[in-house]
């Protein structure tokens, strides 16, 4: 069997009890690389000193040293993450040739434990997207039929999972950009709880809603990464100072007498006949697990695409005022004037959806428009945020779609704009409300692509969710999970 | 209230064509409506203590970015400093 | 023809002296090469995040405590959005809603008389970079090391009437920030700026005319100058028949005027929304009661004591209590070693002020110390050493440092007032003065000053002036 059909716990048995080096994995992965990028396009970067790193562990490993459990595992980072020295464009001509000065955050924390990057993945230009066809480099196709979205904004950290081209991502999510992907691309993905990961060097969008994520081929791989990229950080004011148990090697499959919410809202007629029957399937085999079943109502998350819609826009129009030409990135030529220079330098690097937003974003800070709008979403935020956490009161998981259907069709996204921003009924809520949630594959369409389900809980709840995905995967015999490999 | 769009385009520093301006206008007009959906603000405690943060001491490091490292992306550069088109206010 | 009445308000920007900068780690220090303080969070690199510096609200605060604010123990800070190229973020992290101090007040003297100016508020924000311009690139060159630098913006009510109460409320407020040691208060390093608004009714209206502010205002006399051509603009255009419009207006001190800016209808719109990349800032009770305790006397109480319990001017008072450190070493000689606060405050204003403006050393610069400068007072009151030799003895002091009774013995300026050798030195000096003495005795009686001042001479300055007067007078008679 190929090394990068395996899952990051297997890999990672494997080379601490020396049966394969790091090398021969990255070998492995480089090699499907070749044979299926420019079927895919996950990436926008691919790294020229994977082996040098896969090498470098070896002999650590030879020397007896005591290594991390996710040393020498490749792993594709989304391109809004800053890598020092390697090029991190956000998949937007405004940063095609930015290279940053410094690591994000959880860039240290992979370096440190020695995992091997491979490359940039693509997305949605700045994360704005759920196709990963706002890219600057082109979309991304999906594993399972290259005619298919990978979903986004982290298509190509899901499509590179997926797809064998990496064995372990990081992505980012601010409205579903983790889950979405996972659940069209059939692997785990995590949007760990607000404040819970370290959002310095992440390329900001809405800053308020997103946090880094993580994307694997199973639970426990995802609960690896998490495990070693969560934490307070000094450099992050908005990361929470707690203490983290180790959840890489902790999950349980007993989930008995687990209490498990089932929002009627997240039902609704949009969702796709087959995705719905999945996901009850899914909840029957919770049922039969021995977890508590309980209807629950969540009336408040017919407002949460609006209000995603305003704060993120918002926070959109601040964050992306930086790009301004004048330290780095794109600077349109020959301008004679500083007006002259912000203007075209703006209109020319960034893509049609990103000012869009910045527009938007403008609009509702504008002065007049402030109350009316902004302030009116912030107050409809905080309701949505109680209702859910009033909820966790009673239950200790909510189960719903991660998304209406599943992968759509290349092109068919474009299509219908706001129709798609409904789509994402179902994760903006746990982005509005901070809290931690993840899509777990627990289906096939007719056509052959692969059906999520997404697990919520309070926040700082990850174990739990770990939990839950791991005794399904146990329940279900992995028939679900770990790409187009299965 | 009547929004202006160009005047939103001047305060976030964008050009647009015509026709990208008035559909620009016309998603301006949907998240009206889109905001009309939401309740009205409730009353609510404007800050929670738990959302406190921690401050940092005042200690200074040695320089984190060499100067060749802070003008490295830069698009023009000129006497150790960003250039940019003469600033008239 | 009407009576006028200005109305001012003040916005002082002021540089923290923190270590290191609001939000980062940098080094927070003026006059280094351009772009060398700089990391990816002052500059504004795509992912970087702000971490809030505790002294900077320290600082702010103990202002605030200064100025009888109210001290908000939880307060947010907001983005205020504009693009400038000094700007990296394209938004300054500053306070809006809630800022840090609120509702305070400022007693600040005026000819003599005490008058109350109203704080709105007192915030904390960052301060921009610089533009450069050289001779070779046309364009503008930016410098980003004062990025970040922490500011608080000190934000009066419309309190003041004449650019001499602004004046006085500018000077308090340096001194303030000078006396809690929160300021370097350089203003040719524009380490203090102010924005002015001014507006103008006629006397005995209760409405508010329409105001300007305005900018580039970078030094005390330039805001008087600024005022005062603002008013007469003001006023003019209204007798003229016209109307104040509301704009910003930009001072050129050079030139002597102020020019339009920006006006209402294109005025900036700052789109503040809540900083989402920090939570907030609390004080805490015990926090708070620790930066009371830290307030030191404040200007405006120090002066009036130095009038009320000292008896000095209200320039005497002003020049002592202007500088922190000459304050400072007048109350250590008065009440720690009881020298008569009149001496010393004329000591350390001719003597000792001139050794400092000749040589640009502040007082702690010099090698004098409290207790040396009350021992000399004390030995000149005792007649121990003349007033003379008491400059001489306190020369060196100012140069290289020394006790007084010692450099009196090592110069040999010990006055004299043994009759015994003054009769021998009197003697003398008659002897060789044939025609002073002769004039004396014709009636010249001012002839005496000469002979007591060459007795003076003759003992090398060490003879006691009032005894030697008077043995001369005697020998003459």
């Amino acid at each position: 069997m190929k090394l990068y059909k395996k899952k990051a716990c297997e890999l990672s048995r494997m080379l601490r009890e020396r049966k394969i080096s790091s090398e021969e994995i990255c070998r492995d992965i480089l090699e499907r690389i070749d044979s299926t990028e420019s079927s895919t396009n996950a990436y926008i970067t691919v790294c020229d000193d994977i082996i040098e790193h896969a090498k470098a562990i070896d002999k650590a490993v030879a020397e007896g040293r005591d290594i991390h459990p996710l040393a020498g595992i490749p792993i594709a980072v989304k391109d809004n993450i800053s890598t020092k020295g390697l090029r991190t464009t956000c998949a937007s001509r405004m940063l095609e040739n930015y290279v940053p000065p410094y690591d994000a955050q959880v860039i240290t924390r992979l370096r440190q434990a020695g995992m091997v990057i491979t490359g940039k993945t693509n997305m949605d230009e700045f994360a704005m997207g759920s196709s990963t066809e706002n890219s600057y480099f082109g979309c991304t196709h999906n594993p399972y039929n290259y005619d298919h979205s990978a979903g986004g904004s982290s298509g190509g950290s899901a499509a590179a999972v997926a797809g064998g081209e990496a064995i372990l991502a990081l992505g980012s999510d601010t409205g579903g950009s983790v889950r979405q992907p996972a659940s069209f691309c059939g692997i785990t993905g995590l949007k760990p709880t607000y404040g819970s990961v370290s959002r310095y060097g992440l390329i900001a969008f809405a800053s308020s809603l997103e946090q880094v994520g993580v994307l694997g081929k199973c639970a426990a791989d995802t609960a690896m990464l998490y495990s070693l990229i969560c934490g307070h950080d000094s450099k992050d004011a908005t990361t929470a100072r707690r203490v983290y148990s180790d959840l890489s090697t902790g999950s349980s499959y007993n989930i008995k007498g687990m209490k498990i919410g089932i929002p009627e809202e997240y039902f609704g007629a949009d969702v796709s006949e087959e995705s719905a029957k999945a996901v009850y399937e899914s909840i029957s085999c919770f049922e039969k697990m021995g977890a508590e079943v309980r209807r629950i109502s969540l009336p408040n998350t017919k407002y949460a695409v609006n209000t995603y819609y305003i704060i993120s826009s918002a926070e959109a129009s601040s964050n992306l005022a930086r790009y301004d030409g004048v330290r780095y990135g794109f600077r349109a030529e020959s301008c004679s004037s500083l007006a002259e220079m912000y203007e075209r330098t703006r209109s020319e690097g960034f893509g049609s959806e990103v000012k869009r937003r910045i527009m938007l974003g403008t609009f509702v800070l504008s002065s007049g428009f402030y109350d009316d709008y902004y302030k009116k979403a912030l107050s409809a935020r905080n309701m949505i945020r109680q209702e859910l956490l009033d909820a966790f009161k009673e239950c200790d998981i909510i189960i719903t779609p991660t998304y209406p259907t599943p992968a759509l069709r290349l092109g068919d996204s474009a299509a219908d704009r706001m129709g798609l921003y409904n789509s994402d009924i179902f994760t903006v809520p746990a982005n509005i409300s901070g809290l931690p949630a993840m899509s777990v594959p627990c289906g096939m369409s007719s056509a052959g692509l692969p059906i999520g389900m997404q697990l919520m809980g309070a926040p700082f709840s990850e174990q739990l969710l770990f939990n839950a995905a791991y005794a399904f995967e146990c329940f279900t015999d992995e028939c679900f999970a770990g790409g187009v490999f299965r | 209230m009547k929004t202006d769009v160009s005047h939103i385009a001047r305060l976030a520093h964008l050009r647009f064509s015509e026709q990208e301006l008035s559909q620009m206008e016309k998603d301006m007009t949907e998240l009206a409506e889109m905001v009309k959906e939401l309740p009205d603000p409730q009353e609510q405690a404007v800050f929670s203590e738990d959302n406190v943060m921690q401050l940092r001491e005042d200690d200074a490091e040695p320089m984190s970015l060499s100067r060749q490292d802070v003008l490295a992306n830069a698009p023009l550069v000129q006497s150790g400093c960003f250039a940019v088109p003469k600033t008239v206010e | 023809m009407t009576e006028y009445e200005v109305v001012i308000g003040l916005e002082v920007h002021a540089e923290l002296n923190t270590k290191s900068k609001i939000y980062c780690s940098c080094l927070n220090r003026f006059g280094l090469q351009p772009n060398t303080a700089v990391c990816p969070v002052c500059m504004g690199l795509p992912g970087a995040l702000p971490v809030l510096n505790k002294k900077a609200v320290e600082y702010a605060a103990r202002m605030g405590l200064a100025l009888n604010c109210r001290i908000n123990t939880l307060s947010r800070q907001d983005r205020k959005n504009y693009f400038y190229p000094d700007l990296p973020k394209a938004y300054q992290i500053s306070q809006a809603d809630v800022p840090l101090c609120e509702n305070g007040f400022a007693d600040v003297l005026v000819n003599g008389s005490v008058k109350r100016i109203r704080i709105n508020r007192i915030h904390i924000e960052e301060d921009a970079g610089k533009l450069l311009h050289d001779d070779v690139y046309e364009g503008s060159l930016v410098d980003l090391n004062r990025c970040g630098v922490p500011l608080i913006e000190i934000v009066s009510e419309p309190d003041m009437r004449s650019s001499a109460e602004a004046k006085a409320f500018l000077d308090n407020i340096k001194m303030t920030l000078q006396y809690l040691c929160i300021s370097d208060c350089r203003m040719q390093e524009g380490s203090i700026r102010c924005d002015v608004n001014v507006s103008v009714r006629k006397k005995g209206e209760a409405a508010f005319g329409t105001r300007c502010e305005m900018k580039n205002v970078n030094s005390f006399s330039a805001a008087v100058r600024g005022i005062e051509y603002e008013a007469n603009r003001q006023i003019a255009l209204i007798e003229a028949g016209g109307t104040v419009e509301q704009e910003t207006r930009r001072w050129d001190d050079a030139k002597g005027k102020s020019i339009v800016m920006r006006t209402k209808e294109n005025a900036q719109d700052y789109r503040y929304f809540p900083e989402p990349d920090l939570s907030l800032i609390e004080i805490e009770e015990d926090t708070l009661d620790e930066l009371k305790r830290s307030i030191p006397e404040l200007p405006t109480e120090k002066i009036l004591r130095y009038m009320n319990d000292f008896g000095f001017t209200e320039i005497e008072a002003v020049l002592i209590a202007e500088d922190k450190e000459r304050a400072a070493f007048l109350d250590a000689c008065v009440s720690e070693h009881g020298s008569s606060p009149g001496s010393i405050c004329n000591w350390l204003l001719t003597d000792i002020a001139k050794f400092q403006n000749d040589t640009g050393r502040s007082l702690g610069e010099t090698y004098l110390t409290p207790i040396q400068l009350s021992e000399l007072v004390s030995m000149t009151e005792k007649g121990v050493i003349s007033n003379t030799a008491g400059k001489k003895v306190l020369a060196v002091m100012l140069q290289s440092g020394g006790d007084p009774e010692e450099i009196t013995e090592r110069l040999g300026l010990r006055q004299n007032s043994d009759p015994d050798s003054l009769i021998r030195l009197v003697k003398e000096v008659i002897a060789s003065n044939e025609k002073p003495v002769a004039d004396y005795r014709n009636g010249k009686k001012n002839a005496l000053g000469y002979i007591v001042g060459q007795c003076m001479k003759r003992s090398g300055g060490t003879a006691n002036p009032s005894m030697a007067r008077e043995l001369v007078a005697k020998s003459l008679e």
